[in-house]
């Protein structure tokens, strides 16, 4: 984001911004003193209200909480520590790992297994997409204490979505979350601890969802 | 360490001092988690909404940074985003586990649908209703930009500026309270 912030600075303080243009809001304000002080403007207006709005006593068991928290990622070496990962570079990473973990052994048992021949198969075009094209990627967030890790990456104008799912369960299923309907899109082919499913669907889908045995378990908003 | 004012608390915290999360935490903890209760309207979300949002911003050296503004307001925000974006999650599922169609038709509410604080509410009362439903839609039901352009049957852009004015009109009408 090279422009100023403008309205997004109140929209942003609103809550009502996705995950990606408040990260971007939130970047550009760490380097542009004009726009941070209007940033800090329209979070004092959403505080003005926050503080009219009832109170309630946090429980203390929170603050213990955070004590165990803080202490420890502090006791935690540097080095050692888990760390977001984001962009290309990680993105890379993860798939060469992917590659080197899954690919290769399965590719010795492919001709015997026709379901997985077809996965790689999948895998194949959507390694290619990568290589070929920027693309996008969103974290898929767990409802409530739901477990389930995933990820999907996609093509920034919606020719092509990779969903990596960890653990999957046989009745796991990507669906696609639209006008309050759902469209079943399919089910991650296994790759022992991971499924994956790729979806060359050419149109955009701004929300995905993860279900098993029909319940949606994580969902994720994708920006365009 | 004493931490006295705003300025060296939030000067401490962007240091990454811990003293200046405890206290931190000690001034604003009654405000972080009532903002998490009046989204989420349940202590055990709020609680998970709390803890995580401290925890993620104290372990992102990047989060708040010298200069960003007043802390108190920014965490207030950062809790707020967080409990509207886990709202709108669970809202989400119930709409899909019971497969209903989305609420696409409004129905015709008052500020006491949402408001009980008198200041409040006469603040709110004082804007043009073309900003006043968006400001009710966004801030007390965690409506999107574009499910509130939808419902109310206007332009986006429009939406969005009306949005951005109405908040800036509110914020300046609540100052003297805010800082009293």
């Amino acid at each position: 984001m090279t422009e100023h912030l403008s309205d997004l600075a109140e929209l942003y303080a609103l809550g009502i911004l996705d995950e990606a243009e408040s990260r971007a809001v939130q970047s550009h304000a760490r380097s542009c003193a004009a726009c941070a002080l209007r940033l800090s403007d329209a979070e004092q207006s959403t505080t003005s209200i926050a503080v009219l709005q009832p109170d309630f006593d946090p429980p203390p068991q929170l603050e213990a909480r955070l004590r165990e928290s803080l202490d420890h990622s502090a006791s935690v070496s540097p080095k050692f520590r888990s760390t977001s990962m984001r962009g290309w570079p990680a993105v890379a990473l993860a798939l060469a790992a992917a590659v080197a973990l899954f690919l290769i052994p399965f590719s010795l048992l492919m001709s015997q297994n026709t379901a997985m021949h077809v996965a790689l198969s999948q895998d194949d075009g959507a390694f290619a997409q990568l290589l070929d094209s920027g693309f996008r990627h969103a974290d898929f967030q767990p409802l409530r204490r739901s477990p389930i890790q995933a990820k999907v990456l996609y093509a920034p104008h919606g020719e092509w979505y990779y969903v990596i799912i960890m653990h999957p369960q046989p009745s796991t299923q990507v669906a696609y979350v639209h006008d309050g309907k759902m469209e079943m899109l399919g089910t991650p082919g296994m790759r022992g601890h991971t499924g994956t499913l790729f979806m060359p669907v050419h149109h955009k889908m701004n929300d995905l969802a993860i279900l098993q045995s029909g319940a949606v378990v994580a969902d994720a908003h994708l920006a365009f | 360490m004493q931490i006295d004012d705003e300025t060296s608390l939030a000067r401490a915290f962007a240091a990454r001092e811990r003293s200046a999360f405890d206290e931190a935490y000690r001034r604003y903890g009654g405000l972080l988690y009532s903002t998490a209760m009046n989204v989420l309207h349940n202590p055990d979300d709020a609680q998970d909404c709390v803890h995580d949002v401290l925890v993620r911003v104290w372990r992102n050296p990047n989060a708040y940074v010298s200069g960003r503004g007043a802390l108190r307001s920014f965490l207030v925000v950062c809790i707020r985003n967080d409990a509207v974006s886990r709202r709108r999650s669970a809202n989400r599922a119930a709409v899909l586990a019971h497969r209903l169609e989305a609420q696409t038709q409004i129905e015709e509410f008052e500020i006491e649908d949402f408001v009980q604080n008198a200041k409040l509410h006469d603040a709110i009362a004082q804007l043009p209703e073309e900003q006043r439903k968006p400001l009710l839609l966004a801030y007390f039901q965690s409506k999107t930009h574009v499910e509130i352009a939808r419902e109310l049957d206007v332009p986006l852009g429009t939406t969005k500026s009306r949005l951005a004015l109405a908040l800036r009109k509110l914020g300046a009408a609540l100052k003297p309270d805010y800082q009293a």
